[in-house]
């Protein structure tokens, strides 16, 4: 299990180093995290970057921290503790909200930022993610997630979002 | 005019799906890691008997304890 632990401080650590201003697990792990686990192959990682000058965003911090650490790096994913981690700069408000309101939940004795339920069905709904798989991503943590239904509604309204 | 299930029988079968999937949802983190590549070595295993290759991302992932 260490590999996957490996990979999860790695984030934290990321996050020390100022890399990263701060991050939350997505995806297909997140997903198993709230409900059933399902086969994923890699970590997807939300990030958002601290304060830079100019507006182009790039993630080549986070290759270059990766390389000095020994890490390797394969079609855009950073590989740590042999898993493969993508990570995703926050592309909107809806992103942002779901890094900032991320569960600290405990992994061993690793803390991992995890994006909610209800930010994860916003997501899966939201623009070109809607793919019908995410669709039904959504739907099984919307009937079997725990989920908010306030907050879920309030997403869904306010970015115009639905099933 | 085959046998069919009753009705009081075919909900107990998805009484008792419905129980197992609640118990997969409860497990902890740690578990549900390994649920995951658990679920990865199948998939990979089933991938080579089709004749795939799979890519360098597929391979499970290795438990190290």
């Amino acid at each position: 299990m260490a590999s996957f632990e490996t990979a999860l401080r790695a984030l934290n650590t990321m996050k020390e180093d100022g890399v990263i201003a701060d991050y939350a697990v997505a995806g297909g792990m997140a997903q198993g995290f709230w409900v059933e686990a399902i086969a994923t192959y890699d970590l997807d990682v939300l990030v958002s970057l601290p304060q830079a000058e100019g507006i182009i965003v790039s993630l080549a911090p986070i290759y270059e921290w990766a390389k000095k650490r020994g890490y390797g790096m394969l079609a855009e994913h950073v590989v740590i503790g042999e898993i493969p981690v993508q990570f995703l700069v926050s592309p909107g408000a809806l992103t942002d909200e779901a890094i900032e309101s991320a569960a600290t939940l405990k992994f061993g004795d690793t803390t991992i930022r995890v994006v909610r339920p209800e930010y994860l069905i916003a997501m899966y709904l939201h623009g070109s993610a809607r793919t019908r798989q995410r669709r039904e991503r959504a739907a099984v943590l919307r009937d079997e997630g725990n989920i908010d239904a306030s907050l879920l509604g309030d997403l869904m309204t306010r970015f115009h979002l639905e099933f | 005019m085959p046998a069919r299930p009753t009705e009081e029988l075919l909900e107990s079968i998805y009484a008792s799906k419905r129980a197992l999937h609640a118990a997969y949802r409860a497990l902890s983190l740690p578990e549900k890691v390994r649920q995951v590549m658990e679920l990865q070595r199948i998939d990979y295993a089933l991938r080579l008997q089709r004749g795939e290759t799979p890519e360098w991302w597929q391979r499970p992932w290795e438990p190290d304890e």
